[in-house]
């Protein structure tokens, strides 16, 4: 092996490779995940009723109402509007407040309100709202609260909100999207253009030009991994423990896209192989999105030793004594990955494909 | 047309893809996983918080009250039972009155609820618990409000008849089984153009007609059938078939034309790729409007897929029949023809 050599190859991979759409894919999609899963934590995968309201007066209620975690309040101009949203489903309910409320109902007289309810809206959404309202209208009539509520948490098991049971989904797409698919693509389009051909005619070898598209790989991916991490405010308390993981993970992914690419004969192989088994690729950080699920489903799966550390340090800021473990099977993984790259490549004429 | 030839072009395309038996068990496979990813999601809708309640001097109006809201109510026997019901997630959580309650309330005393909940309930439940307490207890007390409240249920009121979210992904699940198919078939022509075999085809007898029609032919076959398949095993034909298959049919041909358009414009396997998986998440964005209501405003009509998403999701979600559905078909029909007649006459002029 020849570092100076394998240098070229990959600023060559970087130079031409950048024109190719995974490439292309490999950097948008990690950064749009993040920012999609984002938008849905904030709205849909909240899980929290969705008020709407058309003040037509200057209601006290609606500042009331919007200092409220665990509804999401939307303001609205014009009662139409709040209607039409209602109907097709983008509020659970919506309430038009008269042009009067607060005085009347502080002089005791009877307001009127109209309130649209969704009727696809869950039975539990509908009770939450009601009872806000009921609670907020009356403190607003100038009632205070007749009880005391004391909590009391029973059980060991953590809430998991769903920003962190996504990000296992985000850190394993983005290294499987840029360690894996890059080097297989780079490797593929070597295959179907035949330029390894002309590669070997330099003093380049095989090995060589693989662990330069298997390190153009990692690169992509550990750029990318720390771009989300960074979007998503992962680092915690330990980044370069972080920045080891990232690298052992983007290592383990790129000798799997190495393997991939030598093994499949062309492009509609290679993403026919992908699209199935990205089931198995996921697996674990599907399993993360259930805690329900007991933890050693996921560590049947080799995926999970590229993200379980990472998760953990970012996550739940665990240390080396904690996942000393993971990484040794990782490290374990990675060089059986190798071996087996090693072997396919030395079984594959390439210079004849 | 003449079918003696298109046939056989048919039968040889076929061929080439079985005979590929990587190709062939991996599209098995991926059938496999979608139709698992289905029958693993829930089959029912959580939509009750799941209440109960310990309390030794049982206040008839309290759990008359929640009942009314439409939420079960436990009734446990001691504060310990109702702890072990929270742990034992038989309920989501738990109120226990203490035993001067209305006495503490009725002396204008604040008298202390205690709420038991999981340790996992989110802080969203917590709050929402609290204010349930204050709501249910103002419901009891003598506090008066005057509201004259008008309330309009907008849609079908599904209340105890949630459709489950992975009914409500049916017609995505039914869009990627459709169009994955689609990128293998671009890619096929976008190959025969860059290679020139279609040219040589044309030497035949054989007319670009008949090529397009041999090539489409063998398109909504592979797809119609995966797609088919799929619905078959995940439940989609429940109700009313005949729609969902003449509404597949549709679906096969729009992304046959779809297809056909995208190896016109690409030179090779990765530009398919770049034109596909943007189609694919066009294509599938009225769907996942489906599977998240509300997600979506009326601008995701203009596309095509909608109106395939739409009757899938009307039909077996809602039972709905051919006079609800057929101007969504009629849509649909001119859609695909429209795009049938582009694509044939682009690929034309790219065989030329």
């Amino acid at each position: 092996m020849n570092i100076k050599r394998i240098a070229v190859l990959v600023s060559k991979e970087f130079r031409y490779g950048s024109k190719n759409t995974i490439f292309f894919f490999a950097v948008i999609v990690p950064v749009a995940l993040s920012l999609f899963i984002s938008l849905l934590v904030g709205t849909l995968f909240a899980g929290r009723p969705r008020l709407g309201v058309a003040d037509l007066g200057e209601s006290q209620l609606v500042e009331n109402l919007s200092g409220l975690d665990y509804i999401v309040l939307r303001e609205y101009d014009s009662p139409g509007l709040l209607r039409e949203d209602v109907a097709r489903g983008a509020l659970d309910m919506g309430l038009v407040l008269p042009l009067a409320f607060d005085p009347e109902l502080k002089a005791g007289e009877t307001p009127s309100l109209d309130v649209y309810t969704w009727g696809e809206s869950l039975l539990k959404h509908r009770t939450t709202l009601g009872a806000t309202l009921l609670r907020e209208t009356i403190a607003l009539a100038g009632y205070e609260a007749l009880v005391e509520t004391n909590i009391i948490l029973l059980g060991e098991e953590p809430s998991v909100p769903w920003d962190v049971r996504l990000f296992p989904l985000v850190v394993i797409m983005t290294i499987v999207l840029g360690g894996t698919m890059v080097p297989a693509t780079f490797v593929v389009q070597e295959k179907q253009k035949r330029t390894l051909q002309a590669l070997l005619v330099t003093p380049v070898s095989m090995g060589e030009a693989m662990a330069a598209k298997g390190l153009a790989g990692v690169i992509i991916s550990l750029v990318m991994g720390v771009i989300i991490l960074t979007i998503n405010g992962a680092w915690g308390g330990q980044p370069v423990t972080l920045l080891i993981l990232l690298i052992l993970s983007a290592t383990m992914a790129s000798a799997g896209g190495i393997i991939l690419g030598l093994l499949v004969k062309d492009f509609s192989t290679l993403f026919t192989a992908i699209k199935s088994i990205g089931i198995l690729l996921y697996a674990p950080a599907i399993v993360y999105l259930f805690p329900e699920v007991p933890a050693w489903i996921r560590r049947v799966f080799p995926t999970y030793y590229m993200i379980g550390p990472i998760v953990e340090v970012s996550m739940n800021n665990a240390s080396w004594g904690e996942i000393y473990l993971d990484v040794i099977i990782l490290c374990v993984l990675i060089a059986i990955m190798i071996a087996i790259a090693a072997l396919v490549l030395r079984r594959t004429n390439l210079a004849d494909v | 047309m003449n079918w003696s030839t298109i046939l056989p072009l048919v039968t040889k395309d076929l061929k080439l893809f079985f005979r590929n038996r990587f190709f062939a068990f991996i599209t098995v496979l991926g059938l496999i996983a979608y139709a698992a990813i289905y029958l693993a999601m829930p089959r029912s809708v959580d939509e009750m918080i799941g209440l109960g309640l310990y309390t030794p001097t049982l206040p008839p109006q309290f759990a008359q009250q929640l009942e009314e809201e439409g939420e079960p109510l436990l009734l446990a026997e001691s504060e310990a039972d109702l702890r072990q019901a929270v742990l034992d997630g038989e309920i989501s959580g738990g109120i226990a009155l203490p035993a001067d309650f209305f006495e503490g309330l009725q002396a204008g005393e604040r008298p202390i609820v205690t709420v038991y909940l999981p340790s996992d309930a989110p802080q969203d439940l917590r709050e929402v618990m609290e204010v349930l307490v204050e709501a249910l207890v103002l419901g009891l007390s003598d506090t008066p409000l005057n509201i004259d409240v008008r309330e309009e249920i907008l849609g079908p009121d599904l209340v105890g008849q949630q459709i489950p979210l992975r009914d409500r992904m049916l017609p995505m699940f039914a869009i990627i089984a459709l169009m994955m198919e689609t990128l293998g078939m671009a890619s096929l022509i976008a190959q025969e153009i860059q290679s020139r075999t279609i040219n040589a085809l044309l030497v035949t007898p054989m007319r670009v007609r008949e090529v397009l029609f041999s090539k489409g032919i063998t398109s909504v076959l592979m797809t119609f059938t995966q797609a088919a398949l799929l619905m078959l095993i995940i439940g989609g034909f429940r109700q009313r078939p005949l729609i969902i298959i003449v509404t597949l049919l549709l679906g096969a041909l729009l992304v046959t034309a779809i297809g056909f358009l995208m190896g016109a414009v690409s030179k090779d396997f990765l530009s398919v790729i770049g034109y596909g998986i943007p189609a694919i998440i066009l294509l599938g964005i009225p769907a996942m409007g489906i599977a998240f209501p509300g997600l979506l405003t009326g601008w995701a009509r203009i596309v095509p897929s909608y109106y395939l998403a739409d009757t899938i999701h009307q039909v077996v979600n809602f039972g709905a029949s051919w006079s609800e559905v057929w101007l969504n078909l009629l849509i649909l029909s001119g859609v695909v023809l429209l795009l049938l007649w582009l694509s044939g006459f682009v690929l034309r002029r790219k065989f030329r």
